[in-house]
């Protein structure tokens, strides 16, 4: 619940007609942004809106073309990463890169470790104790001699922002905080943001998880197309005037009609089980159904998922493909199967990032481009893959172009593309709109009910509610690695999907058993 | 706020400015290697006379041969994202091993010659196998395969290299079709076969999404173990067979031999242009590679500079393709 | 699991000391450090020790250098550790491998070297070997003799540094300098290796310099650089000799290929070093210098070291 409006004086950050070209092509036109001291300032738009490149000046990793920078009525310019951070500007980037070999208190301290006095060498009982009073100042509990690589994902977050404040920053940019994390460790987060806004430290908050910005933000700023569209004290706007703003579409037109005819059953698992990671696992899918998996981080939902598609050996349970059992010990056998998996990390384990669109797209069905199942006929390959691009319309310069130079969107379409291809039956996806933007969203959206109307069976793991609610028949919970509840489209609720997931509920389950 | 006119129209010359540059930097970094190659010809033709007849051609055809056919196999290793350090080693095992069968009048060619590359796949399929199913570094598997299969080929021959061997073995490595080496044609030969596996069959497309992403590959479907094994198993064929041409050229199978040709086959692998990190990489660009410090060893003998010298410049031509590879990447 | 096995190789290297500590003090123990076991003429001289040591009921403990003086020296000091009752080296660098004779002096262990030179020789006990420069100049006499005293000599030489490489150059040039007519006008390192000197020999024939004979300081470049000279048809205008009589020259002697080696007794030599070795270690005085002559091998008097098998 937002209390009243604290008119903030924007007496911090000042940016004005900010304009910037890459190699011609202009990515900011005559941008502005304003930000006053304790506000958490959202700044939103589609990806290729221009946010991480306005950020990417303020931290002074790029240089402007055009522009005034003011930090506290000074104009300034700011050169270099280094000289950002000596103005109080640091910067938390959505790829957490710490020293996982080395300590917390030793990545906190980076570069500016307290030494003996005129000596270069480092006084690790001061490091610490400087490291132990910042995370009880911040009321964080991580062991300041853990090393990185010990610590969960929402932890190393917490010591990143521990750093920034290490170095006295008065404005923190956070990219995408959440995508990582969610549920409790969110909350934390939040706790720690304004716990930053009481001593007046200004967050710029990138994201695009619109329910996280209206809770979290004072102020939004939307972007669209390299070009400033418009700031909101986020009391003035309601979701459908945000996405309105963003893109031009209401919300609700961004899930095309939920499929309600029923056909009949693909895949059944019983029993399926594996010992630390989940049991009981039991469920039935359709053809032309949506499923939904629901559950925080952690219930088991990717494991589950990975051992039906062969990537984790089960240690008991029954698979059943239209009727009949089968054993899937490898993503070979899956995909033989007609089961396709979209993983939640595509540029880990979805994408070959050194290769063109054209050979990511092509690698799971390349039998099917050659002679005696060796020799490739380039021309029909190039001509599927070319059709693939314009069917899924992935943005890119041609069928070449290196797939690490896509954006998040695009890149998740190629990953589709390349399953598709292979014309599945079942499609697991694992977050399928993870890091995109909006518009991209949209998109495959419209694809995944697509392919459901086509008769194919969709299983859907989801941690944002909207699309659970917006796309799928039935939704399962698990936690903890069992199933702790089952809906029926037409008696969702979110409140009680969301008490499932978290261990409670009563556990409702439907006729589908 | 509109900008003067002036002001757009300086802008845009120097956009097609940077245009051009760009041009010249992207056909640079696709062409770079060979356009070197070409200069380093030129220059030595130049300075040289004796560099551009037609024996020395030949000369240079055969020289490069062995170092080329085991660049082949090199490339696909370094693009499956793995490398070969036990390709000297195992050259030598092949070659006394091959020799030993090579007396006149002992048995027919094919005895030998199929025996080295038998010893060349065994050892690479070793190699493929405990890098593939036990996931140990290709670096340690290989450099454990280097030392054995080394010492291997001295307890077979007691240290003394294999002599007296038959005419005909010879002509293998030394003899010539005409003004063409034997050598060159079994070059020829394994490039045209290795381009066409690694560019044009599945099996080669595997190669390079094993080399890309090996995670991503198996989600996909992919059999890395077996593309793994394939590849060091060919790559050990590639050192087998050159260490057949080696031994017959020079009429003896030493022990001894091969030392530190791993080493060149990796830097022509390198100044192809084929990144160690692997899933990058083409045949055509190692061809270069190997031309080019073929091509410069026998340029520098020709001016007779000393082979000190010339291992300085091998040195600088490797980094400086490190640097113009890592330029263009960015 | 580690510490297990590096217990378990700890206590099995102890129990194999006390072994050796039993075994001293009957037998003469007797430490050889060779320069290269992969080398053919090493590997000549290493049999001859071992029938000598069999003969002489001595105990060799037998290291192989490997081609680093580094490890020569390690070896020395593992040797001196041990307690050996004395130390043979073959040294592989003539500055390098020097460090190992004065461990030896340090420790009282009587040291004899063997067929290579260091820079500190005088120092050792003995020397046993055949003046390498003499090697050189027996093989630039006979090119002159067949030349006439005039003409233009290519030289393939061995690893720079190495101790029979810089002699042999010695000799040579020593020869040389006498003959006016006679001029250098390529050399450069093969490395003791057959393919690096072939390929050496085409790129020099390929340059069109005039080149009518072929000093190769041993025969694995020699026989390298006549399959070169064969293979582009120049036998008759080129003579190639080298030095070491390795079986395959001496077979190419006698098929008229190389006009020539220079054949160092190896058996003479290895033979020697055990017998000098085993007196010191029983305190006698013995004779420093120890030379074993190089013998010229034409085809004249091949039959003496080879016959056709």
């Amino acid at each position: 619940m937002r209390t009243a409006v604290e008119p903030f004086d924007g007496s911090l950050l000042q940016m004005e007609g900010i304009s910037k070209s890459f190699a011609g092509v202009p990515a900011l036109t005559d941008v502005r942004l304003t930000v006053g001291r304790g506000e958490v300032h959202a700044l939103m738009g589609e990806n290729g809106a221009g946010k991480s490149t306005l950020m990417r000046i303020l931290a002074g990793i790029c240089q402007k073309d055009e522009g005034t920078l003011r930090l506290r009525g000074a104009v300034v310019d700011i050169e270099s990463p280094e000289e950002a951070l000596r103005l109080g500007i640091s910067m938390i980037h959505q790829e957490l890169s710490p020293v996982r070999e080395m300590t917390v208190s030793e990545n906190i301290f980076l570069g500016k470790e307290p030494c003996y006095r005129l000596t270069g060498i480092v006084n690790p009982r001061k490091q610490r104790e400087l490291t132990v009073s910042l995370l009880r100042e911040m009321d964080i509990a991580v062991d300041p001699d853990a090393k990185m690589r010990e610590l969960s994902v929402a932890e190393m977050q917490m010591v990143e922002i521990v750093k920034a404040v290490s170095y006295d920053a008065e404005i923190i940019i956070m990219d995408e905080p959440t995508s990582a994390i969610t549920g409790r460790e969110v909350s934390r987060l939040f706790q720690l943001i304004n716990g930053l806004k009481a001593k007046g430290i200004a967050i710029i908050y990138i994201s695009h998880k619109i329910d996280e910005i209206f809770q979290i933000s004072d102020s939004i700023t939307v972007l669209r197309d390299g070009r400033y569209i418009d700031t909101r004290p986020v009391a003035e706007l309601d979701r459908d005037g945000l996405v309105r703003l963003m893109v031009g579409r209401k919300i609700s037109e961004l899930f095309s009609r939920v499929n309600l005819s029923k056909g009949p059953v693909s895949v059944e698992v019983d029993g399926l089980a594996k010992r630390g990671l989940f049991r009981d696992i039991r469920f039935k899918a359709r053809k032309g159904e949506v499923l939904g998996l629901a559950g925080l981080m952690g219930a088991g939902r990717t494991e589950t998922m990975e051992t039906l598609f062969g990537i984790r050996r089960a240690d008991a349970g029954v698979v059943r493909i239209d009727g009949r059992q089968v054993r899937i010990l490898s993503p070979a056998d899956a995909i033989r199967c007609g089961i396709a998996l979209i993983t939640e990390d595509r540029q880990l384990k979805g994408l070959n990032l050194k290769a063109s669109i054209r050979d990511n797209i092509t690698l799971v069905s390349l039998r099917r481009f050659c002679i005696f199942g060796q020799i490739l006929k380039l021309k029909k390959e190039n001509r599927a893959a070319d059709a693939e691009i314009e069917k899924l319309r992935i943005r890119c310069r041609g069928r070449s172009q290196l797939v690490g130079t896509l954006s998040g969107g695009n890149q998740q379409k190629v990953v589709l593309a390349k399953w598709l291809l292979n014309d599945p039956q079942i499609i697991i996806l694992d977050e399928p709109t993870r890091g995109i933007d909006i518009g991209a969203k949209a998109e495959i959206y419209s694809i995944i009910a697509q392919l459901a109307a086509q008769g194919r069976t969709i299983i859907m793991i989801s941690s944002e509610m909207e699309e659970i609610i917006g796309l799928c028949n039935r939704v399962i919970v698990l936690y903890h690695g069992r199933i702790a509840g089952e809906f029926e489209r037409g008696s969702f609720d979110q409140e009680d999907i969301i008490k499932a997931a978290m261990g409670g509920g009563n556990g409702a389950r439907t006729g589908e058993n | 706020m509109a900008r003067e006119p002036a002001k757009i129209e300086g802008r845009r010359s120097a956009e097609q400015a940077a245009e051009g540059w760009r041009g010249l930097a992207a056909f640079l970094s696709r062409y770079g290697i060979y356009c070197a190659f070409l200069l380093l010809a030129g220059l030595l033709s130049v300075f040289s006379p004796p560099f551009s007849t037609l024996s020395n051609v030949e000369n240079i055809l055969q020289q490069t041969s062995v170092n080329g056919i085991i660049a082949v196999g090199m490339t696909l290793v370094i693009i499956s994202g793995g490398i070969d350090l036990s390709a000297g080693s195992v050259l030598a095992l092949s070659a006394v091993m091959a020799a030993s069968f090579a007396h006149p009048g002992a048995h027919l060619l094919v005895v030998p010659v199929s025996l080295g590359v038998l010893v060349g796949v065994t050892s690479g399929t070793l190699n493929g196998l405990l890098i593939a199913k036990r996931r140990l570094a290709p670096f340690i598997v290989t450099l454990g395969m280097m030392t054995a299969a080394r010492g291997l080929a001295l307890v077979y021959t007691n240290g003394r290299p294999v002599i007296n061997l038959s005419d005909s073995y010879n002509r293998i490595g030394g003899g010539s079709a005409g003004d063409i080496p034997f050598a060159a044609l079994v070059f020829l030969g394994v490039v045209l076969v290795g381009a066409f596996i690694l560019h044009y069959t599945r099996f080669g497309r595997h190669v390079f999404a094993v080399g890309g992403n090996e995670l991503a590959a198996k989600v996909s479907g992919i059999n890395t173990e077996r593309v793994l094994v394939g590849v060091y198993a060919l790559a050990g064929a590639l050192s087998g067979l050159a260490g057949i041409v080696l031994s017959s050229r020079v009429m003896s199978g030493s022990p001894a031999t091969g030392q530190g040709y791993e080493l060149d086959a990796i830097a022509a692998v390198v100044i192809g242009g084929t990144s160690l990190s692997g899933g990058v990489g083409s045949i055509g660009g190692t061809i270069a590679g190997v031309f080019i410090i073929g091509v410069m060893n026998n340029g520098l003998d020709l001016l007779n500079v000393s082979s000190y010298w010339q291992q300085i410049a091998k040195g600088l031509i490797i980094i400086l393709a490190v640097l113009l590879d890592r330029k263009s990447k960015n | 699991m580690a510490g297990f096995a590096t217990a378990a190789t700890l206590l099995a290297a102890a129990f194999v000391a006390c072994r050796q500590r039993e075994g001293s003090g009957r037998r003469i123990t007797i430490g050889v450090s060779y320069q290269n076991l992969q080398n053919e003429f090493i590997i000549n001289i290493q049999d001859a020790m071992r029938a000598k040591a069999r003969d002489l009921g001595v105990e060799l403990i037998e290291a192989d250098g490997q081609g680093d003086a580094e490890a020569q020296i390690s070896q020395t000091e593992n040797f001196i550790a041990r307690g050996v009752d004395a130390i043979i080296l073959n040294p592989y660098d003539r500055e390098g491998s020097a460090h190992a004779v004065d461990l030896a002096v340090q420790a009282h262990k009587p040291i004899v070297v063997v067929n290579a030179i260091v820079s500190n020789l005088q120092k050792a006990d003995a020397y046993v070997g055949s003046e390498d420069a003499a090697a050189g100049r027996i093989a630039a006499t006979r090119i002159m003799e067949l030349l006439k005293g005039r003409g233009a000599i290519a030289v393939i030489h061995g690893p720079n540094g190495h101790s029979a490489e810089v002699q042999r150059s010695d000799g040579i040039r020593q020869v040389l300098a006498r003959f006016p007519g006679a001029t250098i006008v390529v050399e450069q390192t093969a490395n003791w290796d057959r393919a690096q000197a072939l390929t050496l020999m085409e790129n020099w024939l390929s340059s069109g310099r005039r080149i009518d004979a072929v000093i190769a300081q041993n025969d694995e470049m020699a026989l390298g650089a006549y399959k070169a000279i064969e293979a582009a048809g120049r036998q008759k205008e080129i003579i190639v000799i080298g030095i070491d009589a390795i079986p395959d020259a001496l077979r190419a002697i006698s098929e008229g290929k190389l006009v020539g080696t220079v054949f160092q007794d190896a058996s003479g030599q290895g033979a020697l070093a055990v017998e000098l070795a085993k007196r010191l270690a029983e305190g006698q005085k013995v004779k420093h210098d120890n030379d074993i002559p190089f013998q010229l091998v034409t085809r004249e008097n091949l039959a003496k070291f080879w016959s056709p098998k």
